[in-house]
């Protein structure tokens, strides 16, 4: 196929079909390396991912962290970490140095947890071994409107 | 098995309803393209996935999409 670089007149490429003389392109996926470089815990959640390596925004529209953290998204923050980091070792097992940093956010999540079901009530109803009654019925559900307010 | 927790992985807080929106965001909890079929193609894949790397992986992401259907 002849690539002169740019669209021949005659090819119909303006009719929103795809033209007999379309030039191929070539799709390119890169493989996540080990030992990735990682966004600290509360921008990971703003950029959707842990790994700036795989942080392609959108139209370069980036969602950025608010200045006020509230409780409930510092939870979410390091739940979110911890799920990052379970996908990256499903297939990055043998590397050791991100499963201590699993571990350590794990100890994390489990602090934060503990002192967010204190303060606001159980997030799994497993939650509720130490509560002086049936709490999980408690309202927000987490579809209530304003039970993810920002101001918390 | 499954365990609910009772809260979202990302906060969502609605300023503005918006209803022809809304009814766009819908269509991705059921259908051929929603959370809901999504969710369980991965759950039952891992039954003829081979490597335990992917059976994994296909746990995770199921998983996941199971919890999207919170934020619909």
């Amino acid at each position: 196929m002849e690539n002169t670089g740019t669209p021949r007149e005659d090819c119909g490429y303006r009719s929103g079909l795809l033209p007999e003389c379309a030039p191929l392109a070539l799709t390119y996926t890169p493989m996540q390396q080990g030992s990735e470089p990682a966004y600290a815990t509360n921008d990971a959640l703003s950029r959707g991912t842990l790994f700036p390596g795989l942080d392609l925004p959108f139209m370069n529209l980036v969602n950025k962290t608010p200045t006020h953290s509230t409780p409930l998204r510092e939870l979410m923050a390091i739940d979110f970490v911890v799920d990052e980091l379970e996908l990256y070792l499903d297939t990055h097992k043998n590397d050791s140095e991100a499963f201590a940093t699993y571990q350590g956010f794990l100890k994390l999540a489990a602090e934060g947890r503990e002192r967010y079901v204190a303060r606001y009530g159980p997030v799994s109803q497993s939650d509720m071994i130490n509560a002086k009654s049936y709490t999980w019925l408690n309202d927000p559900w987490p579809w209530d409107i304003g039970a993810n307010a920002e101001e918390g | 098995m499954f365990v609910y927790e009772k809260k979202l992985q990302y906060p969502i807080n609605i300023k503005t309803p918006n209803p022809a929106l809304a009814s766009y965001i819908i269509s991705q909890y059921g259908g051929p393209d929603g959370e809901l079929g999504a969710s369980l193609r991965y759950l039952s894949q891992r039954y003829s996935m081979p490597f335990s790397e992917l059976k994994g992986l296909l746990t995770d992401i199921g998983t996941e999409e199971l919890g999207l259907i919170d934020y619909l």
